[in-house]
């Protein structure tokens, strides 16, 4: 019976505290930045075969952005929803399976210009591309093409939250315009 | 930590549930020399890891691709052994 009764007024206690201006200014100062760049990164695809990392980036992009997190597990699969969409970011998995990254964007890119119904936006910008792998970013290097900008490389080898910090400073970089790295 | 950057509990129940499975398959391959499979867990490994904060499991994946590219089976029954350990003590220590 305490138990409960000490709940319910911590309960009462948080509610009174999230009301409270000072925790309004605070979380508006903590999270009004990242509000203000999700409303500008609407759909993200996330091209990566391995299940387990897919899985994870999606449920955190998209809780963190409140954006689409398309995903797809081989290079034909991300063609397709490419050509289906605009994407404001691509994070590319370089081993994929049949064709590394570059590949994929080169085809991506011959398939995109025979496209007749290819949505006006990919005619307008280039998509940030940002390369996401376990092998060395010498290795991952991407040309540029007439719909991709390749604007650069994490490492998958790191803790997520190091991962998480890192797209977040592209996508902040894509509200500035991007430059290649 | 914030709280958007952890990985919830049951991702990392279902990432080790997948690595046991990977294990059994990886045995299989190595009797059938099946390299390509056996390079690819590695890699995957090597690059997941860390991220779902199992960073003993970063240096096997390592050592099981770099073996399999080597097609070196008496180094890949031993990692794929050790890599077994190190699950199950995971599973014993952490699930």
């Amino acid at each position: 019976m305490k138990g409960q009764a000490n709940a319910a007024q911590q309960r009462i206690s948080n509610e009174e505290l999230f009301k409270s201006p000072m925790f309004r200014a605070t979380y508006q100062q903590m999270f009004g930045r990242r509000n203000q760049l999700a409303s500008k990164v609407k759909r993200i695809l996330l091209i990566e075969d391995d299940i387990d990392m897919s899985e994870v980036l999606q449920l955190r992009l998209k809780k963190m952005y409140n954006c689409n997190v398309d995903v797809a597990a081989d290079p034909f699969e991300a063609m397709n929803k490419m050509v289906e969409g605009y994407y404001d970011l691509i994070i590319l998995d370089w081993n994929l399976p049949v064709l590394n990254g570059e590949e994929t964007l080169l085809r991506a890119d011959q398939a995109m210009a025979y496209e007749p119904s290819l949505p006006i936006e990919w005619d307008k910008n280039e998509v940030p591309v940002v390369v996401f792998s376990s092998s060395d970013k010498e290795d991952c290097k991407v040309r540029k093409t007439k719909h991709f900008n390749y604007v650069g490389h994490i490492s998958k080898a790191q803790p997520l939250n190091k991962i998480l910090t890192t797209i977040a400073e592209f996508i902040q970089r894509k509200t500035a315009g991007f430059r290649s790295i | 930590m914030p709280l958007s950057t952890q990985i919830p509990h049951e991702m990392k129940i279902v990432y080790i549930q997948r690595r046991i499975a990977d294990l059994a398959e990886c045995n299989k391959a190595i009797e059938s020399g099946d390299f390509s499979f056996l390079e690819k867990i590695g890699h995957q490994v090597k690059g997941n890891a860390q991220s779902f904060g199992f960073d003993a499991l970063s240096p096997l994946g390592i050592a099981l691709e770099t073996a399999a590219k080597s097609r070196d089976i008496p180094t890949l029954r031993k990692v794929v052994d050790d890599f077994t350990h190190a699950v199950e003590h995971i599973q014993k220590t952490e699930m």
